[in-house]
């Protein structure tokens, strides 16, 4: 039971008529990287406030370090790093006086803070901006003095509420790369996003949310393993008589096979030789073949094959 | 921890421009244009100074020729008077170079181009001057032996009235308008009093959220957040009361501490009615700040900011009203300093913004107890 | 038209803000409705007398009987200090112990006790009134009266009037707050503030640089795109005034007769002086947020120092001649002619009007420089 940094059973959350969290359990171990994977409005962040004793619930039980948590549970609360969707800084107060103050929340001795702030300012590569107003700041690093913020004071427990939010790519590698060391350094992480690349490449265990309810839940490898899905082809061409169509799709282990906008995908679940048997079939009837990949199956797969919609809008 | 708020939330303050321009620079502006508006007001309006007044003799009239020189001569002369034909006399009235004329003729009359106090003192000298001329024709038909008695009797000097000039630091009534702008200075730091909501409360800001989840009790950041406000309005408070008091150098009297004091105190009160507001009104910042700003701002109104002559009226009808408006108070406080000699007014004034400041805490307190938030 | 509409569509967020100043406004001057008065007889100032009479005989009741016919005896709430500080007393008399009796001994020393706070009009009067009085029924008393009928006979012949009448001057009421009160005078008060705190922040979000790049590469010609914004001010400006004018109409009754049309001339000129100075403000503000504190120090600036609230007879020297330089002084100039605080000339006003239209127009000739100017540095 050590090893259990977080427990919540069943927690229910409602706002009027909505139902946010329904009966919501979930179980998170030491020195893991724990994704909450959903689409917007899935509850991800309604979970984080009841986690942290912001909001209040209607019905459940959330445990901390093996304790229960509340609002006035301050030596829980001290262990616990929060970074929030928003930025949430002093636009007054400079990059080190913000992280000083933030730290100074949780550590009282001054000689420790005083290091804490240096290594965090270290830790985002914000050592150039120390005296920086946060206006001053580019929205990426802005980011990263937030997290900065948040993990000033060494937590156990880190918890990020989609920390990338509209951040450029080369900020959101080093974001998930410093996760990572906090992670290595013993941290325990849990990690919110609706981006699945993102949790699909840091996250050590993932729980897919929608509608308040937990999904699926498990590494990566075992939630796509949950899915007939094992491979997808994706064969470029200009055109396809319907009978070659039917002839692919009554190939074994091949479950499904479509074309739009000159673009065969074929779903298959299980078996070897998949691609030489399309491929064969096309050949067979002089079809003129432009690029073909193949695809491993993604979490986008999981919830998609699951709900039966897609984790993100197109365009998003 | 507690330091650690206090330091950083009167750092951030002090650096937010908005606050500095509201509660400094614009008392300051407004303090010039007040001074320049009425400085010297009182002295023209209320003060008096010899009437200006033209004398036309149609037919000659020595006995009025003496009184005339009786009241426009030695320290404190009634009229200053010119002898004019009847031309001038009118060219000078419509100019307004002089208030009046006297024509002298069977009878005296008077040709005025107002109805203010100084015509209704030129009236009341002539009317004087006909009163004894009458007294005497009746009596000298009744028994003319009895006139050089009367004569004396009116021409006795008499002194039957003693003055007993109230003793103020300052006899300017538009001193009130800067007791009134120092009010607005407190009554404006409610502004700042809302942070002690909007920077504790996880539903009023992502900022309010983080603090929620770090181990400082709430109990203690409320507190550094209330002191730190008090502190920083204190500061303006102190820097516009110096303001007016040395650089614009209005009367505030022997007993400047005390001003210092009275205003201090009404900017704490003044804040803890914006902590209270922040508490009671659910919604955005920007909603707390309209209701702030219009209870403060009413207040000042009711107080005479914009309109002296609404302060004495709600004295006389709605003392009740008087006594719970803080800006009223506060404007009060500095008043009685200056007209008093004792403190018990002063005191009781200064008794009244505590128990507020108390109460306005109170509120806000009970009010921001919650732990948890229904939805943030 | 897409600008005009934009602008339009920006300046309805500020519907609220305008009802809000409207109403605000017009309740301040429904409060000065009922002390507006212009006397064309003369009447004699009453003053507010509190009496304490520690004699309380008939010839002290009898002398309080005369002082109120000629003057308002009240009593106050308040103490007596606030009261005469506050101006709701004018004046505080004290009838002391003693009074009937020492009058027939003749002995004159001390009969009244008065305290004032200002050495005003109001002391010089009732003191040269007190001692009228007494001397009076001393005369009476030689004369051979007996007590009871020499305070009578006294009161009798100090009802003596003389004649009294009334010309109009140029300089008008100059000691009186009175004069020119009433909506026409505060009017630009609250012309100002809402041009600066409505147009200026429309006119900043519009000329946003951001925005101004993007619109710059569109196919809207610049003078097109200042043509529409123009467009769309000129009906703000000329909406206010029509409200404004309407209002004035409610409140002012007989506003726009005689030479009253006159106000409508004024006020529109100063409208337009307004919104220029709105646009100056857009154009030199760093930031939206600066808008208010700009909107309260130039309009109280201008109103104290031009004789908005207060008149301009009362002003000092250096008051005035600062106000020279500002529109709204000759605003006041043609409005206390209109209000009858001044002799009204044709020619003066004018004159004065013109000299308005010049600050428009210098105004205009200022903001187009700018627009110019900042226009060519944004080209770099």
């Amino acid at each position: 039971m050590s090893d259990t940094v977080i427990k919540i059973d069943s927690l229910v959350k409602r706002y009027g008529e909505l139902i946010a969290l329904d009966h919501l359990a979930l179980e998170i171990k030491q020195g893991e990287v724990f994704g909450l994977l959903g689409p917007n409005g899935s509850g991800k962040t309604t979970t984080i406030n009841c986690l942290l004793s912001l909001l209040s619930y209607d019905k459940g039980k959330i445990q901390i370090f093996g304790r229960d948590m509340s609002p006035t549970a301050y030596d829980i609360k001290r262990d616990i790093g929060v970074i929030m969707q928003n930025v949430a800084v002093y636009d007054e107060l400079t990059v080190q006086e913000n992280i000083d103050y933030f730290c100074g929340l949780y550590i009282a001795d001054k000689e420790q803070r005083k290091q804490y702030v240096e290594d965090a300012i270290k830790f985002v590569g914000l050592e150039d901006f120390r005296k920086f107003r946060p206006k001053k700041l580019s929205g990426g690093l802005l980011r990263r003095l937030n997290i900065a913020c948040g993990i000033a004071h060494k937590p156990k427990l880190i918890i990020l509420d989609e920390p990338t939010v509209a951040v450029d790519p080369q900020s959101r590698n080093k974001i998930l790369e410093g996760i990572e060391e906090l992670n290595r350094n013993g941290a325990t992480i849990i990690y919110t996003s609706h981006y699945m690349e993102e949790v699909e490449q840091i996250c050590t265990r993932i729980a897919i949310m929608d509608k308040g309810k937990k999904i699926a839940e498990g590494t990566k490898e075992e939630l796509t393993a949950m899915i007939k899905n094992t491979e997808t082809i994706k064969v470029t061409l200009h055109e396809l008589p319907d009978e070659v169509l039917s002839e692919i799709r009554s190939l074994p282990h091949i479950y499904s096979a479509e074309v739009e906008d000159s673009t065969l995908t074929v779903s298959c679940s299980g078996g070897k030789h998949n691609l030489i048997r399309v491929l064969e079939i096309l050949q067979n009837h002089d079809v003129h073949i432009g690029r073909v990949t193949t695809e491993q199956p993604t979490l986008n797969d999981v919830f998609l094959e699951i709900t039966g919609k897609a984790l993100r809008d197109k365009g998003e | 921890m507690f330091f650690n708020e206090f330091k950083y939330f009167i750092i951030s303050t002090l650096r937010a421009k908005q606050l500095i321009l509201w509660l400094i620079l614009f008392p300051m502006v407004m303090g010039i244009l007040f001074k320049l508006a009425f400085n010297g007001l009182t002295e023209k309006q209320f003060s008096f100074k010899a009437i200006p007044t033209a004398v036309v003799e149609v037919k000659e009239n020595s006995i009025f020729r003496e009184v005339i020189k009786g009241v426009s001569e030695g320290d404190d002369p009634l009229l200053k008077v010119r002898y004019t034909d009847k031309e001038e006399a009118e060219n000078l009235l419509i100019k307004g170079d002089i208030e009046g004329i006297i024509f002298v003729d069977d009878t005296i009359s008077l040709t005025v181009a107002g109805s203010d106090m100084e015509e209704t003192i030129l009236k009341a000298f002539t009317d004087r001057y006909l009163t004894q001329e009458k007294l005497i024709t009746d009596t000298a038909k009744k028994d003319p032996t009895k006139i050089p008695a009367m004569t004396k009797a009116m021409s006795d000097e008499i002194k039957v009235l003693d003055e007993e000039p109230i003793e103020a630091s300052s006899n300017d009534r538009y001193i009130t308008y800067f007791y009134n702008l120092l009010a607005m200075v407190a009554a404006c730091s409610s502004v700042t009093g809302l942070s002690v909501v909007t920077e504790t409360e996880a539903d009023q800001s992502p900022l309010g959220a983080r603090k929620c989840c770090s181990p400082t009790p709430k109990l203690i950041s409320t507190l550094a957040v209330l002191l730190g406000s008090w502190a920083v309005s204190a500061v303006c408070m102190v820097i516009s009361v110096s303001f007016l008091a040395f650089v614009l150098k209005i009367g505030f009297g022997s007993r400047l501490p005390l001003v210092y004091a009275g205003g201090i105190l009404g900017s704490i009160t003044g804040t803890s009615m914006g902590y209270m507001i922040a508490s009671l009104v659910k919604g955005s910042y920007e909603k707390k700040n309209a209701v702030a700003m219009t209870v403060s701002l009413g207040g000042n109104f009711l107080s005479g900011l914009m309109v002296a002559e609404i302060k004495p009226v709600i004295m006389e009808k709605l003392p009740l009203l008087n006594e719970l408006n803080p800006s009223a108070v506060i404007c009060d406080s500095f008043y009685y300093l200056n007209i008093d000699s004792g403190y018990e007014r002063f005191i009781g004034k200064m008794l009244t913004l505590a128990a507020m400041t108390a109460i306005f805490t109170a509120i806000g307190f009970i009010f921001t107890r919650r732990k948890k938030y229904a939805s943030i | 038209m897409q600008v005009f509409k934009l602008f339009m569509l920006i300046l309805k967020k500020k519907t609220k803000l305008i009802i809000l100043f409207t109403i605000a406004f017009m309740a301040l001057c429904i409060g000065f409705l009922f002390s507006s008065s212009t006397d064309e007889k003369f009447t004699e100032s009453r003053l507010k007398i509190v009496i304490a009479d520690n004699d309380n005989t008939p010839e002290s009741k009898a002398l309080i009987e005369y002082i109120g016919t000629k003057h308002d005896i009240v009593t106050s709430k308040m103490d007596i200090k606030d009261a005469l500080f506050f101006g709701t007393v004018d004046y505080f008399l004290t009838i002391n112990d003693g009074y009937a009796k020492n009058l027939a001994d003749g002995a004159t020393e001390g009969l009244f006790k008065s305290q004032h706070v200002y050495e005003s009009y109001s002391v010089a009067y009732m003191s040269s009134f007190l001692d009228e009085y007494v001397s009076c029924v001393r005369a009476c008393t030689a004369a051979g009266d007996d007590m009871e009928t020499a305070v009578k006979n006294a009161a009798a012949a100090m009802d003596t009037n003389t004649e009294v009448s009334m010309i109009s001057s140029e300089a008008g009421n100059a000691n009186g707050l009175e004069s020119g009160k009433g909506f026409f005078r505060y009017l630009p008060y609250i012309l100002l503030s809402l041009m600066i705190s409505v147009l200026s922040p429309v006119m900043m979000s519009i000329n946003k640089k951001e925005v101004r790049f993007r619109t710059n590469c569109s196919a809207v010609r610049p003078t097109s795109f200042m043509m529409q914004i123009l467009l769309g001010s000129v009906i703000y400006v000329l909406a206010i005034w029509v409200l404004f004018m309407v209002a004035g109409a409610l409140m002012e009754n007989g506003a726009y007769s005689g030479m009253g049309w006159l106000n409508l001339v004024n006020s529109g000129i100063f409208a337009v002086v307004s919104a220029f100075i709105a646009v100056l403000v857009s154009m030199l503000l760093p930031s939206q947020q600066t808008v208010n504190l700009a909107c309260n120090v130039i309009s109280l600036f201008m109103s104290f120092m031009c004789g908005v609230f207060v008149p301009q007879a009362m002003l000092g020297k250096t008051v005035i001649s600062i106000g020279r330089f500002l529109p709204a002084f000759w605003y006041i100039k043609v409005s206390d002619m209109l209000t009858g605080a001044q002799v009204f000339n044709a020619s003066k006003a004018a004159q004065y009007m013109l000299i308005e239209a010049g600050f428009a127009v210098a105004l205009g000739i200022i903001a187009m420089l700018l627009y110019k100017t900042k226009l060519r540095s944004n080209e770099m």
